[in-house]
């Protein structure tokens, strides 16, 4: 069955990771290297997105589309990435997430089809 | 449902079967909202028939055939059901741990709780929507709609059909068993009617059984099951006849069901040797303690206070800190279980229990208006009618203008622990606490008429010494000493600045014995008619000996019946303890003249002019203190508290209230 895993950031989380020394961001990011090479079987596609600053949102539910700056939702917590995953069911790819090493939230999505 | 009688058996058979059928068929078809759809039919089909027709000879090949049938017209839409259905033969064999991948299923974390519950009561117990809206209290529709949209997420999500692995299985356990407490919770702290309330905690007992033959090695299930099972065996002192709730304290113990107490504590016992506790066996052990006392005052307050720090640090809830605030009132006095009470203020402002145990203790310390008006936000706040009836009960006893007076009047009384013995103590009055220590085979009544009337200075403090009054009278022999360490556990108590002691006869020995282990605690000190040691007595008492063979001898009458109206031990007892009381009279206390002279409390000694204790003792006594005054009450006797009340009364007063004077023509005191 196929998923995907929303990644989604905090501004704390953000924060933290700003104040970390290049070392331990290395070590932050290489954990996350890891993470994906011990899943690589079961990862079908995805990436990181950038920052929310660069997002723009068009509404269309009003007269005109409205175009504006930033992501959908105003809020602390973005999108920062996805994965799109093919494991057995709901309980694998929670045990996925489990051992996940970055941001500190995670949506699991089942897909359509 | 018709005829109750014959309702218990068939919910026991509906529940065991749907379960297994429903098991069944998941596997069997291997889509859960489909074999639930065919299984509630079953169930619904047997619960209309079964009390009309009886119980089929085999329930579970008769829910098995309508469950087939309806569902080879119902499946239309999927037609490798219906071959899947149509090949299917009863019984199949379930594995053993069919009903557990089911259970586990229904209460998969990624499912909101509401719906874990619902799901759980309707595929698992076989309840229909209909049942489990009345238990909860909530529409039938919300309940079909929560079963829906959980079907459907296990369906769409790809909820898995089996067991946890063992890496994961800690956590789920712990996800059924708060699903199997809750319905145990909504059983027992019912807000429904009796009936349904009472099915619920049946089903929470099944499940919980079936939990622990399951998983026979996770202490928490046996937790569970034991802390249910310890409900249901007193589950029939709860309610009066006429169905109204009667509170622990209150309720018939000769009622409950023993041989299972005992049975759920061997489970529990089995249970804590794997030495993993948690927050369920500890609110079972808690349970225990309550199931296991034979009366409401030999509860363990104590210990029942340390599980609940246990749990606390298990499980920190406001709500288990409440239930330690009642608990500390036992212990500790209401005092400090209302200062432990109000820190939960802002949390459980609309838990009607905060208010109704706020309300108990306010009264307890002698504040009635403030008492009504919690009582009156607990009623606001709970929907059950019995708690209703009993919060509707203390307001009517207290609204009325001609009990106001009474209210204020009546002490608090409580049994709190001293120095490990449940000790009575009635406390009137406001002020700096005055301790009153009674007379040997007497109690704090004693008081009544005399000293107690200090009541409108002082917050009076009277404890029933251990064996007196209505404190029971432990295991050997009895001890001014150690009597002496429970009026210091007492005083410690008492809010930590020194405190007013004030003891008469055997009371004034200990009195003594207690400002001289402890003189920090002692602000002053009244000794009425007691010695420092036991040749002071004219007659001393001497065990068993009156001459024939009879400790009681010579004891009136009125004594042994005032014993025998309060005290927890009953008539029967009173030789036993009077012998004992006589043989501590008797013992040497070990009080030195330099111990008196070293007595930095200011001390009032007071005896009668004809007192069974040797005026030349009192004198002695009064010498030795360096910091003492003296009166001899004229016309009285050792009796004097009765003799002449007044007198005794204003001397004690005048020492209590005023400062020494300086004196105009000091000799002794120069």
């Amino acid at each position: 069955m196929k998923y995907v895993l929303l990644f989604v950031d905090t501004e704390q989380f953000h924060a933290d990771l700003e104040a970390l020394t290049p070392d331990d961001r290395a070590r932050a990011f290489a954990r996350v290297d890891e993470w994906m090479a011990e899943h690589r079987h079961l990862l079908r596609g995805g990436n990181k997105l950038q920052d929310p600053h660069t997002a723009t949102t068009v509404r269309l539910d009003a007269p005109e589309p409205i175009v504006t700056d930033g992501p959908y939702v105003e809020g602390k917590e973005v999108i920062s990435g996805y994965l799109e995953v093919d494991v057995a069911d709901l309980d694998e790819a929670l045990r996925m997430v489990r051992t996940w090493p970055g941001c500190p939230v995670v949506e699991i999505r089942p897909l359509e089809s | 449902m018709t005829t109750e009688p014959a309702h218990d058996e068939l919910a026991r058979v509906v529940r065991e079967h749907a379960a297994r059928l429903a098991a069944a068929l998941v596997r069997l078809i291997g889509d859960f909202s489909a074999a639930e759809d065919l299984v509630q039919d079953a169930v619904v089909a047997a619960l209309e028939r079964w009390p009309v027709d009886g119980i089929p000879d085999r329930p579970d090949a008769w829910l098995f055939t309508v469950a087939q049938r309806r569902g080879l017209d119902v499946l239309r839409r999927e037609t490798r059901y219906r071959e899947k259905l149509a090949r299917v033969q009863w019984p199949v064999r379930p594995e053993p741990d069919e009903r557990l991948r089911l259970v586990f299923t229904c209460c998969h974390p990624a499912l909101p709780r509401s719906a874990q519950v619902a799901l759980t009561l309707r595929v698992v117990c076989g309840l229909t929507t209909a049942q489990i809206g009345r238990a909860f209290l909530v529409p039938e529709t919300t309940v079909a709609q929560r079963i829906t949209r959980a079907k459907r997420k296990i369906a769409d999500a790809g909820i898995p059909y089996r067991l946890p692995s063992d890496a994961e299985l800690g956590g789920r356990v712990g996800e059924v068993l708060t699903v199997v407490y809750l319905m145990l919770n909504e059983g027992y702290l019912s807000t429904a009617d009796a009936a349904h309330s009472q099915r619920l905690v049946d089903d929470a007992a099944w499940l919980a059984a079936l939990l622990h033959e399951l998983l026979p090695d996770e202490p928490e299930v046996a937790g569970l099951l034991a802390l249910i099972r310890l409900h249901r065996a007193r589950s029939s002192g709860r309610f009066d006849d006429g169905g109204g709730l009667v509170l622990l304290a209150d309720q018939d113990r000769s009622r409950w069901d023993h041989p299972a107490i005992a049975d759920a504590i061997t489970l529990l016992t089995r249970a804590a040797r794997r030495q993993r506790p948690g927050p369920y066996q500890l609110q079972a052990a808690i349970v225990a303690c309550h199931a296991e006392a034979p009366r409401w005052e030999d509860t363990d307050w104590e210990q029942i206070v340390l599980l609940y720090d246990m749990l606390l640090h298990l499980a920190p809830s406001p709500v288990t800190r409440l239930h330690r605030a009642v608990a500390l009132r036992y212990t500790a006095g209401p005092a400090a279980a209302l200062t432990a009470l109000d820190e939960l203020g802002d949390r459980l402002v609309d838990y009607h229990l905060f208010h109704a145990t706020r309300a108990g203790l306010l009264r307890d310390l002698g504040r009635p208006d403030e008492a009504r008006a919690a009582d009156e936000r607990a009623l606001r706040r709970t929907s059950n009618p019995a708690e209703q009836a009993i919060l509707h009960e203390r307001l009517r006893w207290t609204s009325a203008d001609e009990f106001r007076p009474l209210a204020w009047s009546t002490p608090t009384m409580t049994y709190i622990a001293l120095n490990g013995a449940r000790s009575w103590v009635a406390e009137d009055g406001t002020g700096a606490p005055l301790v009153l220590l009674h007379g040997g085979f007497s109690d704090g009544r004693e008081f009544a008429g005399n000293l107690a009337g200090l009541a409108d200075r002082f917050r009076i403090v009277r404890p029933d010494r251990r064996g007196h009054g209505r404190s029971p009278d432990p295991a050997g022999p009895l001890s001014q000493h150690v009597m002496a360490d429970d009026t210091v556990a007492l005083l410690a108590r008492l809010g930590g600045e020194p405190v007013r002691l004030a003891g008469y006869s055997d009371g004034a020995v200990v009195a003594l014995l207690t400002a001289l282990r402890r003189p920090d605690l002692v602000e002053r000190l009244v000794l009425i008619s007691g010695v420092f040691d036991p040749s002071g007595w004219l007659f001393a008492p001497e065990p068993g000996d009156d001459g024939g063979g009879d400790p009681l001898a010579g004891m009136p009458a009125e004594v042994v019946d005032a014993y025998a109206e309060v005290s927890p031990d009953g008539r029967d007892h009173f030789p036993v303890v009077a012998a004992k009381i006589m043989a501590m009279a008797a013992e040497q206390l070990g009080i030195g003249a330099d111990d008196l002279a070293r007595l930095d409390v200011r001390t009032l000694v007071v005896a009668a002019d004809d007192d069974i204790v040797a005026l030349e003792h009192t004198v002695a006594l009064y010498r030795a203190l360096p910091h003492s005054e003296l009166a001899v009450v004229p016309g009285t006797s050792h009796d004097l508290l009765r003799d002449k009340p007044g007198a005794v009364s204003a001397v004690v007063r005048d020492f209590l209230t005023c400062d020494a004077v300086p004196t105009s023509i000091p000799v002794r005191r120069a």
